[in-house]
């Protein structure tokens, strides 16, 4: 394969390149997806294709194909060189790019057993299953289920000497229970996905789960709504999770920041000069960014620009200290790349996107927290999501609620909702559990979207519960 | 371009390898190049070319779907024996009846050559003239340049045989002043690249930013409304997927459920989908190969009717309305809104205090069957006193029911636009619109 896709490096080098690497991938996917006990999709979808990005003149250029002959790799190098000298007439100034050593390299996820080893009447019967245990009461109208399976191989060479091979795994499951009645809907679901084999989904626990879905589901249906008031509000680990990638993440991208996202995905409050002194949260707030914890949706043994994964301190006790960066964009604070460009497969350019943001476990437990609040609301599951383009204003609402008063869980509560900014939020963070077992988890996310045309991620975030003081509940019902 | 002989040809081939039963196969071939821009320089360029089969084969009641992005026929053999395999797997699908059969559709022109050979220099020279405009009020442009090859070719053995070529340009812009102060929006999209005027989407942005610029707070609460069709698209996207589908309404979770014949907006609100009308991104024929029909969605107010693929149509016993998308159930794809009378200035000059709307950010919908939608607004937003735009205000959070919005229209535009939503989910041809009522929940700080 090397070979092969030397071929296209050389001619963009003889068409005049200053830089050139080629990545080429094999994807796999397999997602089963049941509803009420029927099958919904099966399929199987493979593809293949590469990717040539090239620097001439100080401008970028970028071509893919799907079919990978000799022919496709030479008309792409070309194509892409002509793409490039078009971007020079309308720049400021040359690119710079980062130093890098070349590196050579192979990465493979641990897999204990291969997902597309699996009989898919294995798959079958188990979502069957688990979809029995969803619908066992009359109240729950739907029950949706699916099983994801995927393998990517790819392959990334570059004109600066890098040969990189990659095989990554990863697997998941989402399941769904929809209650009607009282005149109502409710939906409690859960889902999370790793980079890891079919072990994953079977240590999952999916079955006992459901039964705790369908449940909560009903119970939502008579349950009181979220009241509307400024209080104290305490997120579990999955609703945490997507608040980090929203309004923590998202916000740390550095090409964001220098405006390359402006016109659709939008910019951020962060601006150069701000890390190493700007106050992101409470000193309880610890954020790293780390792309090689084994496990994680965002864990790689390379980027798509060759650069090495490592684990970078974003928020330390509270202070902002690092943004997420490439070759291109890390010379604009005189850093190199901490190795975070990814693309959605080898027919898109890479973007800077999040690997695996985690916030760093506390020393309380989520049992001392409720003990520890005299009144509040605790939020679990996330339902929508919504953020200025700024990631400054949010407004999130869950699938359910408890009211906490006087330490203790009381009341069910539906609809919840809440809203604030984020310079206020992370600051007012008092209390982080994760002392107690299984309280910080990973939670893997398969669908950031950034970039035109749109490209879908897979990322992970860790958290345990936790506090945050003063914010809006039970907006927008 | 691969073209129709090739296409049909190749999908010919296709089906004659299948003896098991019943199939379909689906050859698209799309082309993009896009060129983005940021701080007034091309930062990203690309061009992609992909081509995609996908293969359905039917054994009784039940379907194995494979996907694959090779015309080899040793790949297409291996992908139809895994569909085999998959369907094969299977329990009946009871409400499964047939794929679709023939149906014949009208053809209109949706391939302008203009767009599909642009250069990268091209789309450089339109870029530069957006970064020009800009310059000449000291401002700095973003954005992207889109254009776009689309073929679809689909055939099955129950003699379905649909190919067609289309075209698309887009091309979008913020300008923002030097200390991002104020942000500025505009964008064009259409089958025909010649339609796009870059000097004059550039003039449309920069005026809407300096516009913008110094903005003031405004407090949450409930306000008068002007909506250009860049936000109207973002609300009636909520409408699209989540209310519009059969497969929302078989199951209830349509705002439209049980509601047919109802009174759902105000009377003065009439939405349908027309893939025949030629200022939408026209097309003669779904992603099964059905003829496109033209469905009235909300008709005055009154909920009329959703739209259909052949799975979701047979499981109620009639025909597809052509509306099969990815995502099995049927999609709008071509949603038109019945223009009014005004004009934006008129929205204006008849405000006594309200908010003019650019477009929104990110919305997301908390409540499907209120349709309650939340989001912020971006890229120009402006108090209205007294009949006239007053100052720039800080963005707002609107949190509020679409339909309790559509339900207090006052004015509705004359002029209506090809818009894309923010998500880019659909593509609406929209007017702008004035709403009495409306709830903002919340404010950034710029």
């Amino acid at each position: 394969m090397q070979d092969l896709l030397q071929i296209a490096i050389r001619e963009a080098e003889r068409l005049g390149a200053d830089y050139a690497d080629v990545r080429y991938m094999e994807r796999k996917s397999e997602p089963v997806s049941m509803k009420n006990g029927a099958v919904v999709s099966l399929a199987l979808q493979e593809e293949q294709g590469f990717g040539i990005r090239v620097m001439h003149g100080g401008a970028w250029g970028f071509a893919s194909r799907s079919v990978t002959t000799e022919a496709e790799l030479k008309h792409a190098a070309a194509e892409a060189v002509a793409v490039a000298r078009a971007s020079a007439k309308v720049r400021a100034s040359e690119t710079s790019f980062a130093p890098l050593d070349a590196a050579q390299g192979v990465y493979r996820t641990k897999v204990q057993r291969d997902p597309f080893e699996i009989p898919l009447e294995d798959k079958l019967e188990f979502l069957i299953d688990i979809d029995r245990e969803l619908r066992a009461d009359a109240a729950i109208r739907i029950a949706e289920t699916s099983l994801l399976s995927l393998c990517e191989r790819k392959w990334f060479l570059s004109s600066e000497g890098s040969d990189i091979e990659q095989t990554i795994y990863e697997t998941g499951a989402s399941i769904a229970a929809t209650a009607a009645g009282n005149g109502d809907r409710q939906r409690r679901s859960f889902s999370n996905y790793a980079q890891a084999g079919y072990e994953f989904v079977e240590g999952l626990n999916l079955k006992a789960l459901s039964t705790g879905l369908a449940i909560e589901a009903k119970q939502l249906l008579t349950a009181e709504p979220c009241p509307v008031l400024d209080t104290t509000l305490i997120l579990g680990s999955s609703q945490l999770a997507l608040q980090i990638h929203e309004s923590c993440g998202h916000p740390i991208e550095l090409d964001r920041v220098l405006g390359s996202e402006a016109s659709f995905a939008g910019t951020s409050f962060l601006a150069p000069g701000m890390e190493g002194n700007y106050p992101y949260g409470s000193t309880e707030v610890t954020i790293v960014a780390d792309a090689t914890m084994r496990g994680g949706l965002g864990t790689f043994g390379y980027d798509d620009e060759g650069v090495p994964a490592q684990c970078t301190t974003i928020v330390d006790k509270g202070k902002f200290t690092n943004f997420l960066t490439s070759r291109e964009t890390a010379p604009a604070l005189g850093q190199a790349s901490n190795g975070t460009m990814r693309a959605d497969g080898a027919t898109n350019l890479p973007l800077i996107r999040m690997t695996n943001i985690n916030l760093n476990p506390g020393d309380w437990t989520l049992d001392e927290i409720i003990k520890d609040t005299k009144h509040g609301i605790f939020m679990e599951s996330p339902k929508s999501w919504s953020l200025d383009d700024k990631r400054l204003n949010f407004h999130f609402s869950t699938e359910y609620a408890y009211e906490v008063r006087n330490g203790a869980i009381t009341r069910l509560l539906k609809n919840p909702a809440y809203t604030d900014m984020t310079t206020h939020f992370w600051p007012a963070c008092d209390a982080i559990a994760g002392k107690g077992r299984g309280e910080w988890q990973l939670w893997g996310l398969p669908s950031c979207a950034k970039g035109e045309p749109m490209q879908i991620a897979h990322v992970a975030h860790g958290a345990a519960p936790a506090r945050f003081r003063d914010v809006r509940v039970g907006v927008g019902k | 371009m691969v073209g129709k002989e090739q296409s049909m040809g190749f999908l010919e081939r296709v089906l004659r390898l299948s003896a098991s039963g019943p199939i379909e196969a689906r050859l698209t071939h799309d082309r993009l190049a896009l060129t983005r821009f940021a701080d007034s320089s091309i930062h990203q360029n690309m061009v992609k070319d992909a081509v995609a089969l996908k293969l359905r084969v039917v054994i009784g009641k039940k379907i194995g779907t494979a996907t694959v992005n090779s015309t080899a026929m040793v790949d297409v053999r291996r992908a139809l024996g895994v569909a085999e395999r998959l369907a094969k797997l299977q329990a009946d699908d009871p409400d499964f009846v047939s794929l679709p059969t023939p149906t014949a559709f009208v053809t209109s022109r949706t391939y302008y050559t203009e767009t599909a050979q642009c250069s990268p220099a091209r789309r450089a020279e339109a870029v530069d003239a957006l970064v020009q405009t800009a310059a000449a009020v000291k401002l700095r442009a973003y954005g992207s340049f889109a254009t776009e090859t689309n073929e679809l070719a689909v055939a099955s053995s129950l003699g379905v045989r649909a190919y067609n070529c289309s075209t698309t340009a887009y091309l979008r812009t913020v300008m923002m002043s030097p200390q991002h102060s104020g942000t500025g929006y505009a964008d064009f999209l259409s089958r025909d690249i010649a339609d796009i005027d870059p000097k004059a989407l550039g003039e449309e942005a920069a005026e809407r930013c300096v516009l913008g610029e110094h903005a003031r707070e405004l407090p949450p609460g409930e306000y008068e409304v002007v909506l250009t069709p860049y936000a109207v698209s973002d609300m009636i996207r909520f409408l699209g997927y989540l209310g519009f589908t059969a497969s929302s309404m078989q199951e209830g979770r349509s705002f439209l459920s049980g509601r047919i014949g109802e009174r759902v907006v105000g009377e003065n609100i009439s939405i349908w989908d027309d893939a025949f009308d030629t200022a939408t991104l026209n097309m003669p024929f779904d992603l099964e190969g059905v003829a496109k029909r033209r469905v009235s969605l909300i008709e005055e107010g009154v909920a009329a009717g959703v739209v259909y693929d052949s799975y979701a149509a047979h499981k109620e016993g009639f025909l597809s309305t052509g509306h099969a998308s990815r995502a099995r159930g049927g999609m709008p794809a071509n949603l038109v809104m019945a223009p009014g009378s005004s004009t934006l200035e008129e929205m204006v000059k008849s405000t006594k205090r309200g908010v003019y709307i650019t477009r929104f950010h990110y919305t997301h919908c908390p409540d499907p069957v209120k349709v309650i939608m939340t989001g912020t607004t971006r890229d120009g937003t402006y108090l209205i006193e007294n009949g006239e735009i007053k100052h720039p205000i800080k963005n707002l959070r609107l949190t509020d029911s679409v339909l309790r919005v559509l339900s207090h229209v006052s004015l509705i535009s004359s002029e209506r636009k090809l818009q894309r939503d923010w998500w880019g989910t659909f593509t609406s041809r929209l007017p702008a619109l004035k709403a009495e009522r409306c709830m903002f929940t919340g404010a950034t700080t710029f």
